[in-house]
This record gives structure tokens, sequence and C-alpha cells, in this order.
């Protein structure tokens, strides 16, 4: 190494030279990037001034990182397990800048997330309860005073033995009696108000967690469900949330009144006799050595058996709306035992925490009732030595008894507190995450003309696995431009990243010279309408699907997009014309009819840009010259993009992009293409083919 | 760039109450439309929006399938013209109002509801929730039979019609 040679950063590696788990080692410099074997040999030494690509390749278990040089040698530059995706993801990141500043960047923000996690789960929900205070208060308020009238009862029986019954005072009696009675009808009604308050607070807080949820989410680019399956969110919106209701209709009342009847019960018995009470508190040291232990341990059961209840709803969420293609397949009995599996993962999961309960509070209760007997015991050899009366032994019992039903209280609620604040706990961490696509604090509205401009866009959906390499076009504002291209080309991706679904990884995409980076995403999106590949409706009335694009139209504009789209003659052919329910994700529907409604749902929001991807695929020839006709009456003057795999559809625009593997492979119309002799002319002749052999057929 | 909004002012003409005359031709169940000195034969009314929007009306021709013009609001017709019209779509959608509920019991296999409609009493059957449809503020009961019903309001309901109604929505 040369003086003016500095290291930037050192991986390590799991996979050695040879294939087998070992080490290997990655050195980037200033100048270079240096592989070490497990030996300190050098196996790899690339000038970076060489490398004109960096790329990390995923095989199964396994991933390597690639370098393209600019003589056109491929570099296997070292292998790594999946585990260290992260870090090479970086070494790569590196390599291509050669400069450390990003990954300090990175390192920056995960702390910031650390820290945020920091609060307390269930203070975190009972901020959520903060509008509803007062209503909170009264709630606890009135849970508090029943406790302290439920501490004169045993107090009345000392009397009423005493002072009463033993004393022969009968006139008293019926005083005494109705004292009861008043308390007792007292504490009822304290118990009703308390029940009314704490569970509207419950549900209102529910109701703003979980509307807080669905908003915070909703604030997130569809790659949310590249890392969340879709019913993970729904079951964090749905199971979580009630948990927490649990916490708060019932738990954090059941707490402060067990915390305070504890205290002033321990009162009490001291008040009416100290050595007796120094035995009935004896074993509470005990009592809370063993719920902290257990708390510390049921966390990561709870978690554990938590996750494994989302797998089940994950799974369900996945197959009930698949069941067409499930029955289609006769694969019933495949996904009962795959629904078996998981849910054999909850029993045991379950019955791990029940054992967990078992080892604890078995043994807590017996020492609960051990103290009791003990208390009898000394107690009535006092009594019966006339060192206390029968009424202070049996208002003692009685207390005790008090005592020890909060700690039992206390004790059972450990469980479901710890599940409530698991439930908590996952709720905050969805919170505290922020959308990594957002709105740069100086983007600005813009008034879309209709220029695009994807400059040098390098893009994969795990990075540096690239999807897009190197894709640069331009459409003119008002331009009909098509995207051809085998299946998995990256046509659909070139979609995404134009309305931000996604950001590029490299390169830039402009729209009318101003990167949509600094384009507020809802004005961008706004202007942008895209039918996509596969259209997913509401389950709503084809009316108001169609209203989606334009939630203020007037029937006529419903009817007119509907016109344009050809499915104004099928849609007064239903019984219940526009109001017809589409069914779930549109299952009421063919899907050529689900396809045009998708059509006129887009074009009614009149977009700036109109991007068709397959938009006709599942329509007839015919049907589909219709809706081309219709459409280009709306759609002149607008900047279009058609993708279509059928290439009648798109043989007459202004220009055609082919794409193949991710790269842009040739530009032209038609015939310019066809004269070629390329990938295109390729692809039609074999669709022209299969035409005429049809042809031919049906002569 | 023509937008959609010109697009629906150029293939749907809004017409007002007093610009339009109906007839009714009975031979054939349609109606003959005179609107600008221009007859328009064998049109059918139609209601494009039953539920959410019942008193909007398409007229299109049966002849050429082309929609002749719109009126947004039948209930400005003329009186008889009015008549006239409603007289032909009553029949065409007969979709009576729920005015109150008598009570509605679970067979273990059907909902049989015993209701009063604005066109007189009625019982009929229902599966379950998928019968029932919410369209902004008004619940669509679509029964076995696929007989159609409105629930213009549920707050709207008498005390016993909501009760028996939570049984079904
Ligand atoms: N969410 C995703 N996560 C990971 N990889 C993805 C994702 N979506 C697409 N891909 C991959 O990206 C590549 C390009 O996909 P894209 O949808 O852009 O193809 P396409 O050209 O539209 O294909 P088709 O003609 O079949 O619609 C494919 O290899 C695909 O497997
Ligand atoms: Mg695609």
């Amino acid at each position: 190494m040369s003086d003016d040679e500095s290291i930037v950063a050192r991986f390590e590696s799991d996979i050695g030279v040879d294939g087998r788990y070992g080490v290997s080692q990655l050195f980037i410099t200033n100048k270079r990037c240096i592989v070490y074997d497990d030996r300190g040999r050098v196996v790899h030494s690339i000038d970076l001034p060489c490398i004109s690509s960096v790329s990390v390749v995923d095989y199964v278990g396994n991933s390597e990182i690639k370098l393209t040089l600019r003589d056109g040698r491929i570099i296997h530059l070292i292998r790594f397990t999946r585990s260290l995706r992260r870090e090479f993801n970086e070494a790569a990141g590196l390599i291509e800048s050669a400069s450390s500043i990003r990954s300090a960047i990175d390192n920056q923000r995960v702390e910031q997330e650390k820290m945020r996690l920091k609060m307390e789960p269930l203070l975190f929900v009972l901020k959520f309860a903060i509008p509803y205070k007062l209503a909170l208060i009264l709630g606890i308020a009135s849970g508090i005073a029943g406790i302290f009238l439920g501490l004169l009862p045993p107090y009345y029986l000392r009397i009423l033995i005493d002072d009463v019954i033993l004393a022969q005072r009968r006139e008293q009696l019926i005083v005494i009696i109705t004292i009861i009675i008043v308390t007792q009808a007292l504490s009822s009604a304290l118990g009703a108000v308390r029940s009314y308050t704490l569970s509207y607070v419950s549900l209102k807080v529910m109701y703003s967690i979980r509307v807080s949820l669905f908003r915070h989410i909703m604030r997130f680019q569809p790659n949310i469900l590249d890392t969340y399956e879709s019913g993970r969110l729904i079951s964090r919106i749905t199971d979580d949330a009630s948990r927490v209701n649990w916490f708060l209709s019932w738990g954090l009342e059941q707490l402060l009144r067990s915390v305070i009847s504890l205290a002033s019960v321990a009162a009490m018995i001291f008040a009416l006799d100290q050595r007796l009470a120094m035995i009935a508190l004896a074993p509470l040291p005990l009592l809370i050595f063993g719920v902290s232990m257990f708390s510390r341990k049921a966390r990561w059961v709870y978690h554990y058996e938590w996750r494994r209840s989302t797998d089940v709803s994950a799974l369900l969420v996945d197959v009930i709306p698949g069941f067409p293609v499930v029955k289609a397949y006769c694969m019933e009995g495949y996904e009962e035992d795959r629904l078996k599996t998981r849910l054999s993962e909850v029993v045991k999961a379950g019955l791990r925490s029940t054992i967990l309960n078992l080892e604890f509070f078995p043994m807590l209760s017996f020492l609960i009732s051990s103290a009791t007997a003990i208390i009898w015991w000394i107690g009535g050899l006092e009594v019966l030595g006339g060192g206390i009366t029968l009424g202070v032994l049996s208002a003692f019992i009685s207390y005790v008894s008090q005592f020890y039903g909060p700690i039992q209280m206390l004790i059972s609620m450990v469980e479901p507190m710890k599940r409530a604040s698991t439930a908590a706990e996952r709720i905050q961490s969805l919170m505290a995450m922020d959308p990594s696509i957002r709105d740069s604090p100086n983007s600005i509205d813009l008034d879309v003309k209709g220029w695009i401009k994807f400059e040098n866009v390098w893009f994969g959906y795990t990075p540096y696995a690239y999807v897009l390499k190197n894709v640069s076009f331009e459409v003119k504002p008002g331009e009909k431009i098509g995207i051809v291209g085998p299946t998995g080309s990256g046509k659909t991706t070139i979609t995404k990243l134009l309305l931000r679904f996604y950001d590029v990884g490299k390169g830039r995409i402009l729209i009318d010279g101003v990167d949509i980076r600094d384009i507020k995403i809802e004005s961008l999106r706004r202007q942008i309408g895209i039918v996509s590949q596969d259209p997913r409706l509401f389950n709503d009335s084809i009316a108001n699907n169609i209203r989606y694009g334009k939630p203020d139209a007037t029937p006529e504009e419903v009817m007119a997009a509907a016109k344009i789209a050809l499915a104004h003659d099928f849609i007064l052919e239903k019984p219940l014309r526009y109001d017809t329910p589409c069914g779930e994700g549109g299952s009421m529907l063919s899907g050529g009819e689900r396809q045009r409604i998708a059509i006129a749902r887009t074009v009614i929001s009149d977009p700036k840009i109109l991007i068709l991807d397959e938009a006709t695929s599942s329509v007839d020839t015919i049907t589909e010259d219709g809706i081309k006709k219709a459409l280009d009456n709306i759609a002149r003057g607008r900047t279009t993009i058609i993708i279509a795999h059928r290439l009648s559809t798109v043989k007459d625009v202004d220009r055609l992009i082919v794409v193949d593997k991710g790269e842009i492979v040739e530009v032209g119309t038609h015939e310019e293409l066809l004269e070629r002799n390329g990938l295109y002319a390729r692809l039609w002749s074999t669709q022209f083919q299969e035409k005429l052999a049809d042809a031919m057929v049906s002569q | 760039m023509s937008s959609v909004k010109d697009y629906a002012k150029a293939s749907f003409r809004i017409v007002d109450p007093d610009e339009v005359r109906i007839e009714y031709d009975e031979n054939e169940d349609l109606l003959t439309i005179y609107i600008d000195g221009k007859v328009y034969r064998g049109v059918e009314p139609i209601k494009p929006f039953p539920l959410s929007n019942p008193y909007y009306v398409l007229f299109r021709s049966t002849l050429t399938h082309e929609d002749v013009c719109v009126v947004r609001d039948i209930r400005r017709l003329k009186r008889e013209q009015r008549s006239l019209l409603e007289a032909v779509l009553n029949k065409r959608y007969f979709i009576p109002s729920i005015v109150d509920v008598y009570d509605i019991t679970y067979t273990g296999e059907y909902y049989v509801c015993r209701v009063k409609t604005d066109r007189g009493d009625r019982i009929f059957k229902i599966i379950g929730r998928r019968n029932v449809y919410r369209i902004d503020d008004k619940i669509v009961i679509i029964d076995v039979d696929e007989n159609i019903y409105l629930i213009e309001s549920y707050e709207k309901m008498g005390r016993r019609a909501k009760e028996e109604l939570m049984k079904i929505i």
C-alpha cells in the first residue's frame, strides 16, 4: 500500500474463497478494492477508476458483489450469506461512490430510531387518552371511591359482632343494617359510573389509535407492502388496537385500584393488630420478586406468541381472496395443511406461555393461602387466650382476604398486561417508522405540461440488484409512446418510478425539467393517471368506483368516462346500472369489464400524463379498437404512455421504446423498428405469424 | 386537449324540464320525445343511478342506442308529464321503499322480514349480510328472489324498525 492510500472501510464476509463457511475480507481504500482470503492472500485487487458498474447479485442463500470493469471484464468480487446483505449493500454503495459519507448518515438514522422507541409502550398509548382525560379521571376516581366504600363493611362487621350482637343492643341492629345497605347501593352506583366512563374512554381511544395507525400507514408508499405483508398491517389495526383497548377499559383501572386497595387495606390491618399484620405481609417480598422474574421472561414469550398468531392472519388474508385459485388447483388439502402448521405453532406458543405461567403462579397462590392459614392459627390462639376479640379476628381475616384479593388480581393481570404492552410496543414501533419516500421540505406544486425525461436511471427493488439499468428516454408534451418488451423486462417498474412509488437508485426522473423528488407527491400523482396491469376495484358501486378518480364528478362525467372506456353500454345492462356493486376487488365483474371501469376511473380525473399498462389486455380486439378511438379523442394533447404485449395495440404510436432485461434496446416508430430487424421485429413477426395462422384456421 | 367534462357535454344533452315533451307509445311500451322540434321515437327511459340518484333519468333510443338526453330531476317536470313518465318508470324500476319493519325472524336458513313499504306490506327472505348494501346513507336489500327494497335512511326509521334491522345490517 502506498503512502497516500488509506483504508475507507473493511467488510468481513462469512463465506470463504473456497465456497465454504469461512472468512474473507473486503477492503475499500481511496484507490482500490481488495479482497483477501482467510490466510491474508490477495484474491482481487481492483483499481477504483477501472470499475464501470457495481451490482449485488442474489443467489439462493448467498449473494455476491459483481463488478463490471471498463474493459468489459466481469469480476466476482466477494460472496457472502444473506445475513450480511445489508452490510455488503453498503460496501457496493461505497465502491460506487468511494466515499464514506453515506454510511455515516445511515448510522445516525438508526440511532435516532432507537431513541424514539425508548418510551414505555403503555405510556405511549395513554397519550391517546389525553383528550378524554376528564372521563378517564372520573372513571378512575369513582373506582377508587368504590374501594374506600368497600373498606367499610368489615369495619361494620366488627361493630356488628362486638358492639351490637355480643353486647345485646337490639335497637342498634336496624341502624347498622341500613348503613350497610346504603353503602352497597352507593358502591353499585359508583360501579356503573366507572364502567361506563372507562368503556367510553377505551372505545374512543381505540378509535383514535386505529384512525391514526391507518393514517400513518397511508403515508407510506406501496413499497411498504414489500416489507410488511398486508395481513400483518391489518392485524396491527385490528388485534393490537383491541388488546390496548383491554388495557384502558380494564387493566389500567384494575392496576390503580389494586395498588390503592393494597395500601389502604395494609393500613387497616396495621391499625387492627401489628403482629398479625407482619405475618400477613411476610410473603409480599417473595411475591414481588417472583412477578418481576416472570415479566422479564414473559416478554419474549409473548412476542413470539403474538408473531405466531399474526402468521395465521397473514396466511388467511393471502389465501381467502385467492380462494378460486385454491379450488381450481384442488389445493384445499395443501392450504389446510399450511394453516394447520401455523395454527399448531400458535398452540405450541400458547402452551409455552401457559407453562411459563405455571412455573410461577401456583407457587405464588400457595404462599398466599399458607399465610392466611397461619393467621387463623395464631389469631385463633390469641382469641382463645383473650388477647383479641372474635370481632377483631373476623375483621382481620376479612381484610387479609381483601388484601390478597388485589394481589391475586395483580398477579393474574401480569399476563394480559404483558400482552397489551407487547401490542402497544408494536403499534409504537410502526408509528415510529417514517416513510422513506416523502415530500422534501422545498418541494413544489407543479402544473404539469407533460414533458418526461429519464436520465440514466438505475433502480432495483433490493438495492444494487438492478431491474432497470441506465434507462434514459424522453417524452415530449402531448407525445404518445409505446413501451414494449418481454415480460419481466421492467416496463411496469418504469411507471412505478414515474409515480414515485419507489425512488430511483441512481440518475433522475424529470417532469417539465423538474426532478420528481422536488415535486409534491400529491401534485405529481394527481396529474398522472395510470391504469395498472391488474386494476383493483373496491367493493362499492360502479359509479363510486369511477368517481374514485374525481369525487366531485357530475353524473354526466361519470357516464362520459364510462363511454370513453366503452363501458357505458354494458353497465346499463346490469340490473342496478351504475349502482351495481362490484364485489370485493371487483370480483362480480368480468376481467374485461373490470379493466374498462379502471380506464373510466383514470380518464375521469383528466390526467396530464396518461399511462396505460396492459389496460386493454383482457378485452377483445374490436372493443380495444373502440376504446382506442374514444381515447384518441381525449388523449390528444396529453402525454400518453402505452405498455402492451399485443403489438397491434401500440403499433401506431408516435414512438416505440423496446425494453429488454431492464435496458432500452431500441427506439423508433413501428416501421423504423421493423427495418432495423431487431428484437421488436422478432416480436412482431411471431405475433404476426400467429395471427396469420389464426386467420388461415378460421377460413 | 379536450377534457372529460367537454366530452360529457358533447355526449349527454341535459334538458330543462320545459324544453322537452314526452309522449307514451302504448304499443311499444316506449316513449316519443320532442326536443327543439326534433322527434325521437322508440325511446327508453333509464335510471342510470336507480338507488343513489333515483330522479335522474337518461333517455336512450332503442333503435340507435344513442343517448338522446338527460333530465337531472324528473320531479321538476310538469305534473302530467311526470306522472306519465313515472308510470313507465315504476314498472321498470320497482324498488319499494321500506317505511317500517314489523319483525325479522331467523329460521336458520333465511332471515324472514315482515315490512311495510310505500307500495304495501310485504314478507321477503334474505340470506344474510351479503344481501344488504349500503350506498351513501341508504340501505339496499336484495332478497333471495332478486327483488330490491330500499331504506331511504336508517337513522330516520322508528325505534322498533331500527332494532329489528340490527339483525341484518
Ligand atoms: N415488488 C417487487 N419486489 C421485487 N421484485 C420485483 C417487484 N416487482 C417487480 N419485481 C421484479 O422486477 C422485474 C421487472 O418487473 P416489471 O413488473 O417491471 O416487469 P414488466 O416488464 O412490467 O413485465 P410484464 O410484461 O410481465 O408486466 C421482474 O423481474 C420482477 O420480478
Ligand atoms: Mg408489467
